[in-house]
Parts: structure tokens; C-alpha cells; sequence
């Protein structure tokens, strides 16, 4: 809103002066809306009688787990089902230390006391785009360095990736791609990273007030007590289960990030659902292909299903659609037209494969193509949909058009 | 006119099939003793020592929660449950304990006077234990085998 206030009231004829952004002001209201949320599931625990126990456990056998309780003291518990559902921490950078003041992870990077003047942000992931286009909407000078050669990680369609891309370095974001960090010292005022291209090169040296570690995420079992009782982990961190999500123990479940899978709260909301409908009823089910991945950058990112080059290395014969915002009614009204929706179908059936947007509220217009997916809709399917006007979904119906026939509007 | 006829000719890809009601029994896509990679896992395998535990952890009987009736095939306390197929040997080891008696249904007989089972009409949960080979051979040796193995000769 800071940033749009600066930028964009103007030009649509809302002169706003002396504008300033209390960050303290911005971080006690982030606050509450976290508190809130936080205290919701609290009282739904109560409302369905969920006894919440607060303190870490560890398995102290196949069926007890002890627990050091957070006010004080141990409490033993035992069950016929245990699930796990531990999470994931920010994987750490070797070489640098994390102190959430001047190296953050994305703990710290939602909590800095004021806006830093550089900040370098140690990977182009989900999380480190989402948090660098925070803090440069807010005045700071951000720049990505990324190993690889594009942004938005592997799940992102490569067209959407190079067009997100182009979109945030016109906000201001500078991208450092095909990049390695050497290493790094924050022992000064500032933190000092040497970086050189990935493929060998000339090294450099980036200055920053703060460093963003966003290199990734790890599954968090540590203190877990796993050893007691003789459960793996795979190469990764990830605890090994089995399609009903039982681990070799079939009566502890693993459910989230600390299993297979996206790292996504919606996926782990999934898997509960189905996890616990196996030990009730013996069945279950989540369907992997329709998770939608959604990057609150702004504008949003976002995708379900399958992307062009995931398409081709499984040799899948595929066409595509797109629709530019730039064309449509409710976009071009907004003054919000950069970015596209993306269809991706099968040649033969026309069913719909994947769906890929990057723009304006993409994060909501995502539930229709994941809906599409779940019910194996084709993309003329989705074309022969009244979709209302002016609204910026018409570009998603006019996408879907365009890849089984022609968009009327492009 | 032409265009509009075609239209109305068109097939959707969605299929609606009406309310989802779950189906007397389940067949899992694998069988319930035999733990399927889960779909996300990028190896698409189990390892070998997981598969080996749920093999042996299967001769203790916590596994067999897969093959039971659903609740409409028992729920008349009138008739026996139907017995367990005697061809899936995960009843004679792994069934035991895995259920309790009021899931596996009533086993009172009819309410006609002097109505009585025979003891073989009882579901197989009441008949004896299946010999193992090695209790066989402990019988026909008279326990020859089992002393000297304990004796460490």
C-alpha cells in the first residue's frame, strides 16, 4: 500500500502528500493480525475438546512421548496414533552466522526494526523474492544472488520466471543470477559477501546493512528423539513414510513439511485431513498435482500443475496459451496490466496440465485452475465458462480460449 | 445456426458422478501388508529396511486393519460375521488383536428357540490357531528340536 501510495495514487488522481511509513506502527499491526490467527486455532482446539499441551517432545518409546513442557516440568503421553507434524527450519548458509539482526532468515526479515539502506538476499526462492520485494517496496536497495539461472525456484514456469523477473527489476530489485556467495563476514558494521559466478569468474564483493539467508528450508526433527525408537530420515531431513503417511511404525504418521512433498502449510492442512481419515476409515487421499504454489510478491505468482520444461523431460506432447494482462478490461482500469496467465493443455485431449500466472490478485485466481485440475477440466472446458466483466479473471477464461482455439481480445 | 448445434454436440471433460459415497470395501492400490511409496517421495521406493520391519512387525499382528468386513456385513447380530478368507494368511497371525470383538460383529444366534450354532459355524477368530511348521516339528520330534537349539549343542 506504501509503495502504491508512492507510486500510483498520483496518476489516478489522489494527490496524498507527506507520505511515511512507521515501521513500528507496520510491525505491532503485523503482530496482531499473527496473534489472531494463532489464538484462532487455540480456540478451535478448545471449541473440538483438543487438549494443547505446550512444550517439545521426544519419543520416549514406540507409544509415549515425553514432553518438556514450556511453564515448567515433564509430562509423559502416551497414544494408539502419533503424528508427527514438525515443520521445517531455514536451512543455514555455511560461513555465516545468523543472528536475525544483520544475517536474517525469514524469521528475522518480518521483524527488522527499520528499513535497511542494501540488503542482499542469499537465494531467489519463494521466500527470498517475497521478502526482498517487501523491504524494496519499502525503500531498501535489494539484490537477489541466485546459483541458478532463474528465479522463483524449480516449479515455476521459465517464461513466468523471466517475466516476474523483468516486472521486480523495474520495481528497483537487482538480480545477481548464475551467482555463488564464497563467503561472507558480518564481525563489521555491515555484512561483507564475496560472490562469483557460478560458472567461474572474477569475485566481488557485495556490502549490505542486512543479509537474508533464504537458501531453502529444512525438515525440523531435531530433539525429536527419532533414535528411540528407530526411525529414518532420508538424505534430505525428510522422515520416511509410506503412501497412508505411516512410517515403518504404521502408527506414527508423518504429515507437512518434515516428509515428502512441497513445503506448503495448505499441502500439510491436506495431508492431515487424509492422514487421519486413513486411521478412521482406512482411506485417504491428496492429490499432488493440484497444490497450487503461490509467491505474495507484487504483483502475485502463481501456479498448479505441471510447467513446459517439466513437460518435456517426461516427453509429453503439450500446447499452450496465453493471455497478457496488459488486454484486460478490470487490469487496464487498475493500471495493474503487467504479467499473463499461462495455460498449459495436453495436445491430444486438451486436458489442462498446468496453469501458471504471474499479476494482479494471481493468488486468488489460482483456486480455479487448481479446481479445473481436480476435476480434470480441458482447457475449452474453462473457454466456454462465462466469466463476468470487467474482471481480471476474464483473462484467465481468455488464456484457456487462446490454447485450445483464439483469444477474442488478444 | 450451425455454430450454436455444434456447441450443444460439445462434451465436457468434467464428469459428475454424484455424491461420494465410500464403497462396502476398499481395495487400496496396494495391499494393506505390503507399505506403497508415497507419491511425493522423489526415490519413488520404500527402503529396504522399512519394508523388512513391516514384514516381521506383520507376525505380531498390528497390520491387518486393511481386511476388515465393512460395518454393513456384520451389523445383524443375528448371523455370524463371515469368516475370514483362510486363503489370506495375515488373518491367522496378523488378524489377531487387530480388531475389537464388537467390530468383528455379534455372534449371538438367532432369537428362535433352541436355535444353536455348532462350534465350526463360529467365525474362525473362535476356532484354534493355524500350526506353525515349526510347532509341527516340535510335536513330531517331541520337542527334541526346541531343547537342543536351547541347549546350544
Amino acid at each position: 500500500m506504501y509503495h502504491q501510495i508512492l507510486h500510483d495514487t498520483k496518476k489516478r488522481g489522489i494527490d496524498v502528500s507527506d507520505v511515511k511509513l512507521n515501521l513500528k506502527q507496520m510491525m505491532a499491526a503485523k503482530n496482531t493480525s499473527v496473534d489472531g490467527l494463532t489464538k484462532g486455532v487455540e480456540f478451535l482446539f478448545k471449541k473440538n475438546k483438543v487438549e494443547y499441551i505446550k512444550g517439545s517432545a521426544a519419543f520416549s518409546g514406540e507409544n509415549e512421548v515425553k514432553v518438556n513442557l514450556i511453564d515448567g516440568g515433564e509430562q509423559t503421553l502416551r497414544g494408539k496414533n502419533i503424528f508427527i507434524a514438525t515443520g521445517s527450519e531455514a536451512t543455514p548458509f555455511p560461513g555465516l552466522t545468523i543472528d536475525e539482526k544483520k544475517v536474517v532468515t525469514s524469521t528475522g526479515a518480518i521483524a527488522l526494526e527499520s528499513v535497511p539502506k542494501k540488503m542482499v538476499v542469499i537465494g531467489g526462492g519463494i521466500i527470498g523474492l517475497e521478502m526482498g520485494s517487501v523491504w524494496s517496496r519499502l525503500g531498501s536497495e535489494v539484490t537477489v544472488v541466485e546459483f541458478l539461472g532463474q528465479i522463483g525456484g524449480p516449479g515455476m514456469d521459465a517464461e513466468i520466471s523471466k517475466t516476474t523477473k523483468k516486472i521486480l527489476e523495474k520495481q528497483g530489485m537487482k538480480f545477481k543470477l548464475g551467482t555463488k556467495v564464497l563467503k561472507g563476514d558480518s564481525s563489521g558494521e555491515g555484512v561483507k559477501l564475496e560472490v562469483e559466478a557460478a560458472k567461474g569468474g572474477k569475485a566481488e564483493t557485495l556490502d549490505a546493512d542486512v543479509v537474508l539467508v533464504a537458501i531453502g528450508r529444512r525438515p525440523y526433527t531435531a530433539g525429536l528423539g527419532l533414535e528411540n525408537i528407530g526411525l529414518e530420515v532420508d538424505n534430505k531431513g525428510r522422515l520416511i513414510i509410506d503412501e497412508q503417511y505411516r512410517t515403518k511404525l504404521p502408527h506414527i504418521r508423518v504429515i507437512g513439511d518434515c516428509t515428502f512433498g512441497p513445503m506448503l502449510a495448505h499441502k500439510a492442512e491436506e495431508e492431515g485431513v487424509a492422514a487421519v481419515e486413513f486411521v478412521k476409515k482406512g482411506y485417504g487421499h491428496v492429490n499432488y498435482n493440484a497444490i497450487p504454489s503461490v509467491m505474495y510478491t507484487h504483483p502475485e505468482v502463481a501456479w498448479v500443475g505441471q510447467n513446459e520444461a517439466e513437460l518435456k523431460e517426461q516427453g509429453v506432447k503439450y500446447k499452450v496459451g496465453s493471455f497478457p494482462f496488459s488486454a484486460n478490461s478490470r487490469a487496464k482500469t487498475n493500471l495493474e496490466t503487467e504479467g499473463m496467465v499461462k495455460f498449459v493443455a495436453d495436445a491430444e485431449t486438451d486436458r489442462i496440465l498446468g496453469i501458471h500466472i504471474v499479476g494482479p490478485n494471481a493468488g486468488e485466481m489460482i483456486a480455479e485452475g487448481v479446481l479445473a485440475i481436480e476435476y480434470g477440466a480441458s482447457s475449452e472446458d474453462v473457454g466456454r465458462t462465462s466469466h463476468a466483466h470487467p474482471t481480471l479473471a476474464e483473462a484467465f477464461k481468455e488464456a484457456a480460449m487462446a490454447t485450445y482455439g483464439k483469444a477474442i481480445h488478444y | 445456426m450451425r455454430p450454436t448445434r455444434l456447441l450443444f454436440a460439445r462434451m465436457s471433460m468434467i464428469k459428475f458422478i454424484g455424491k461420494r459415497v465410500p464403497p462396502n470395501t476398499i481395495t487400496p492400490a496396494a495391499p494393506a501388508d505390503e507399505p506403497a511409496p508415497h507419491p511425493a517421495s522423489p526415490s519413488h521406493s520404500l527402503p529396504d529396511s522399512f519394508i523388512n520391519y513391516r514384514s516381521k512387525a506383520q507376525q505380531h499382528g498390528p497390520l491387518g486393519g486393511h481386511n476388515r468386513p465393512s460395518s454393513s456385513q456384520h451389523s445383524s447380530s443375528s448371523s455370524p460375521p463371515p469368516p475370514p478368507s483362510s486363503t489370506n494368511p495375515s488373518h491367522a497371525y496378523g488378524g489377531i488383536g487387530g480388531h475389537s470383538g464388537h467390530e468383528l460383529g455379534g455372534v449371538e444366534p438367532g432369537a428362535g428357540r433352541g436355535e444353536v450354532w455348532d462350534r465350526s459355524e463360529l467365525p474362525e477368530r473362535f476356532g484354534r490357531l493355524a500350526w506353525t511348521e515349526d510347532e509341527i516339528e516340535a510335536v513330531e520330534l517331541g520337542g527334541a528340536n526346541l531343547r537342543a537349539g536351547w541347549g546350544g549343542s
